[in-house]
C-alpha cells in the first residue's frame, strides 16, 4: 500500500467494505473514494477483482431487468383488489353490517307487527262517537294479538 | 356540541381503509422489485411466482400492521425473503424424507439441490444464473439485494436481519465466488472455442 504517492489525500485505511462499496456506487463519502481510487490505482490486482465486481452487478441487471419490466400478471392484480375483503377491518365491518341487517330486520318484522296491531286501534280512537274515558279501556287490547283486537272492540 | 367538530383535524369516519388503501397503491408500486428479485433469487419462475404471490398475501393480510418503520420496499423484501427461507427449509424437508441420505449436512444438501449447469446459448447471460444459483442462499439474497435494488448495507442487514459486518462478508464471499465460476467457465470456453 504506497499511499504516500498521493500527497494530499489524508491518511484514510481502505478496507474491504470500502472496495465492495465502491463496486456497489455506494462510496459517498468524497475522502473514502479519494483514497479507494488512490488505491486502486496502485493495486492492478485489486482494480481487475474490483472491475469484475463492477461487472456483475451490470450482468445482474441485464439478466433480470427483463423481469422488472414485464407487464403485471392479472393474478396478482386481482390478490390486491381483493385484499380488501381479506382485511381483519373490513371483516369486522361486515360482521358488524350482518348484525346491523339482522336488527333491520327484526326492527322490520317488530315494526310490521306492530303497524298490524296499531291499525285496528288507530279506527278505534277515530271513532267519533267514543267517550274520552274509552280509549283507555281499549288499550291494554294494543299490546295483544289480533283476536284480542276483535275482544277490544266489543268492549265498546 | 356545534363547536366541538370544528376544531379537529379532518378525520373522516373510514380513516382506517383510506390508509389501508393506500398501503395497498404503496404495496402495489413494489410489485415489479419483487418480482425481478424473486426471479433472481428462485430457482425457476414457478417458484418465485409462488414467492411474490405469497409475499402479497401476508403482506395485504398484515398492512395494517405496517406503521411506516422504515420503507414499505424493506416491510416488503423482508417479508419476501422470509417467505423464501421458509420455503427452502420446506423444501429441504421434503427431499431429505424421500432421499434417504444420511450425509445432510447444510453444504451438501444445498449442493444437492443446486439445478444442474444448462446448456451454453445465451452463454454469458446463463453464465451468471448459473453461477448465482450456486452460490449458497444467503450469499445470493445479499449480492442480490445490492446489484438489483442498489440497496444500502444497512438495507441488506435489515432485510436479511443480520448485522452490517455479516451482510460485508457475504457479500465477500459471494462476489468472489461469482468471479471464480466465472473466470474458470470462461476459460473452458475459449478452450473449447480454441479446438
Amino acid at each position: 500500500m504506497r499511499r504516500d504517492r498521493i500527497e494530499n489525500t489524508p491518511p484514510v485505511a481502505v478496507t474491504e467494505i470500502d472496495l465492495l462499496a465502491y463496486a456497489d456506487g455506494l462510496l459517498d463519502d468524497p475522502r473514502r473514494l479519494a483514497a479507494v481510487l488512490a488505491f486502486l490505482d496502485d493495486n492492478p490486482a485489486e482494480a481487475e477483482r474490483i472491475d469484475a465486481y463492477i461487472e456483475q452487478n451490470r450482468e445482474m441487471r441485464r439478466l433480470y431487468d427483463p423481469v422488472f419490466h414485464e407487464p403485471l400478471p392479472q393474478h396478482l392484480l386481482a390478490l390486491l383488489a381483493r385484499g380488501d375483503d381479506h382485511h381483519p377491518t373490513r371483516r369486522w365491518l361486515r360482521t358488524a353490517a350482518g348484525v346491523a341487517a339482522l336488527l333491520a330486520a327484526a326492527a322490520a318484522g317488530w315494526l310490521l307487527g306492530q303497524e298490524q296491531s296499531v291499525e285496528p286501534v288507530a279506527t278505534v280512537i277515530e271513532q267519533p262517537a267514543a267517550t274520552a274515558a274509552r280509549p283507555l279501556r281499549v288499550a291494554p287490547a294494543v299490546a295483544a294479538p289480533a283476536e284480542a283486537i276483535g275482544a277490544g272492540r266489543l268492549v265498546r | 356540541m356545534d363547536a366541538m367538530g370544528h376544531d379537529d383535524p379532518p378525520k373522516p369516519a373510514g380513516a382506517p381503509d383510506v390508509t389501508c388503501q393506500d398501503v395497498t397503491w404503496l404495496i402495489a408500486r413494489e410489485i415489479p422489485h419483487l418480482r425481478r428479485y424473486a426471479a433472481a433469487l428462485a430457482r425457476d419462475r414457478s417458484e418465485a411466482d409462488d414467492l411474490v404471490q405469497d409475499c402479497l398475501e401476508r403482506a395485504i393480510r398484515k398492512r395494517h400492521l405496517w406503521r411506516r418503520h422504515g420503507s414499505i420496499r424493506g416491510w416488503l423484501f423482508r417479508m419476501l425473503y422470509r417467505t423464501f427461507v421458509n420455503g427452502y427449509r420446506r423444501r429441504v424437508r421434503e427431499r431429505t424424507q424421500v432421499q434417504i441420505e444420511p450425509s445432510g449436512e447444510g453444504i451438501h444438501m444445498h449442493e444437492r439441490l443446486c439445478e444442474p449447469p444448462r446448456q451454453e446459448h445465451h452463454l454469458e447471460w446463463l453464465d451468471m444464473a448459473d453461477a448465482l444459483q450456486r452460490l449458497p442462499d444467503r450469499q445470493r439474497a445479499a449480492v442480490l439485494l445490492v446489484a438489483l435494488e442498489g440497496m444500502s448495507y444497512d438495507e441488506v442487514a435489515g432485510i436479511l436481519d443480520i448485522p452490517v459486518g455479516t451482510v460485508r462478508s457475504r457479500l465477500s464471499r459471494a462476489r468472489e465466488a461469482l468471479r471464480q465460476m466465472q473466470t474458470r467457465r470462461r476459460g473452458a470456453v475459449s478452450l473449447r472455442r480454441v479446438k
